[in-house]
């Protein structure tokens, strides 16, 4: 089973509207903050979140149609993560819009954006083992440390229950998954694909690290990461189904 | 009310699985009177969060509703994964989580109704019908969604990959996800009642279509 032509041309176009699109943002957002004005105009956001949604949807379809012609579980699992991310971020987009007030955070939309890395957590580790090489010794080291890092931090602060809980499960999952992306990136020919979730991982700890001082959290400068990362692991793994690389 | 409403609707099916002698049948009709079972559960779970925690009725049902519900209606599911789990080797627990989450709608659907006594006849039908087909349609893909998973998770499928426990989770939050997402639509009246009613028929028949074709 083999994906066709026509898909893997979406991806590779896909992909660079989506880098159009975070030159063209990120663009404007430094010109408004040179500037002294706010980064995106009302209508600034709106097609802002408008994009960002698209091509999130995009990217989960476009991967389905891939999986569903390649019969490749991977490929599936891949458009089940970005798909519960974009649900997530609908549903944000969607509070913001219809209650008129930024949603505090954590909210039930945090079970969509971790539940990426739950799927992708399986997927980085299958994709380390397919690869050959023994997997780095600092790999297991590093994830350990991370968590206890958080944990460490979490006592030394004397933080509440539920900051400890969420702290210690996103870094645990956002961490691993970032981690073993690193080591897709340097050690194995996966490269494309590692770059996405290091990407997408990046974004989502930034943001978390921010949203724990600012509940009530818009970040406009980081969303263009998040769709472009998408669209890289959309491209990256139908480039490597059509290639044999996930036979 | 919610305890008398959940007892007329279990007692009668549970003499009536008595009488059953097909145990496909049985099994579905137990899955459906927890279901029912559940969305008492829910109703008092949601009462104590309103009253105790001090959220408002807008959080709680966009926010906090769909993750206890979603629990509640797959506690059975949960069950069978860690005592019985060649159970959810049948493609019938797919079925039977469906069941369970429109035995939940039932009990929700007669509780909404006797609020809305002040509506005429023809109101109140219009209703009934515009929640029968959006709500159950919503509260019987969610947990089908879960059952799914389980049911994905309990053959050879993912065993490449190992971490069934993180793939159950999921099925779990995309359910949650999808519930607030409708709860969120509703409660805003984002899109009108013709396509509620619309996007519940043509989810069910799609959804009905793709079973069929894969089995």
């Amino acid at each position: 089973m083999t994906i066709s032509e026509g898909v893997k041309r979406l991806s590779i176009l896909l992909l660079a509207v989506a880098a159009t699109a975070v030159l063209l943002t990120e663009s404007v957002m430094i010109y408004s903050y040179l500037d002294g004005r706010p980064l995106l105009s009302e209508f600034g956001f709106d097609i802002h979140y408008l994009v960002m949604n698209s091509v999130l949807i995009a990217s989960a379809g476009l991967l389905g149609v891939a999986a569903y012609q390649s019969r490749n579980l991977l490929l599936f699992i891949g458009s089940c993560g970005i798909g519960s991310w974009t649900l997530a971020h609908i549903y944000w987009t969607l509070y913001v819009y219809l209650a008129g007030q930024p949603i505090s955070y954590p909210s039930v939309a945090e079970l969509g954006f971790q539940g990426f890395y739950l799927v992708m957590i399986p997927a980085v580790v299958y994709l380390q083992q397919r690869a050959s090489t023994d997997r780095p010794v600092w790999l297991i080291g590093a994830v350990v440390l991370l968590v206890g890092a958080v944990i460490g931090t979490n006592i030394l602060y004397g933080t509440g229950v539920s900051l400890f809980v969420y702290s210690t499960v996103s870094a645990t999952l956002i961490g691993t998954v970032l981690l073993f992306g690193l080591s897709l990136v340097l050690y194995t020919p996966y490269r494309l694909f590692g770059a996405g979730v290091c990407l997408f991982a990046a974004a989502d700890g930034l943001y978390i690290v921010l949203a724990i001082s600012s509940p009530v959290l818009s970040v406009p400068y980081v969303d263009p990461v998040w769709y472009l990362s998408a669209t890289l692991l959309t491209a990256g793994l139908i480039r490597y189904q059509r290639e044999g690389m996930l036979e | 009310m919610m305890l008398a409403l959940s007892v007329a609707i279990t007692v009668p099916l549970l003499l009536l699985v008595l009488l059953v002698d097909n145990a496909h049948t049985r099994f579905l009709l137990l899955f459906f009177i927890w279901g029912s079972t559940a969305g008492f559960l829910a109703s008092e779970i949601n009462g104590e969060l309103l009253s105790m925690a001090g959220i408002t009725l807008q959080a709680l049902k966009i926010q906090f509703a769909p993750l206890v519900e979603e629990l509640l209606k797959a506690v059975p599911l949960v069950v069978l994964w860690f005592v019985a789990p060649k159970y959810l080797q049948r493609r019938e627990i797919v079925f039977a989580a469906v069941f369970a989450g429109f035995g939940f709608s039932l009990v929700e659907n007669f509780s909404y109704l006797i609020q809305q006594q002040q509506l005429s006849s023809v109101a109140l039908t219009q209703y009934v019908i515009t929640r029968s087909v959006s709500t159950t349609v919503m509260h019987g893909t969610t947990t089908g969604i879960i059952g799914a998973t389980l049911y994905t998770l309990s053959g050879e499928t993912l065993d490449a990959y190992g971490f069934k426990l993180l793939f159950a989770l999921y099925g779990y939050c995309l359910a949650v996800l999808l519930h607030a997402l409708f709860n969120i639509v509703v409660l805003f009246a984002v899109l009108g009642q013709r396509i509620a009613i619309l996007s519940g028929l043509v989810s069910y028949i799609v959804l009905w279509l793709l079973f069929r074709i894969r089995h």
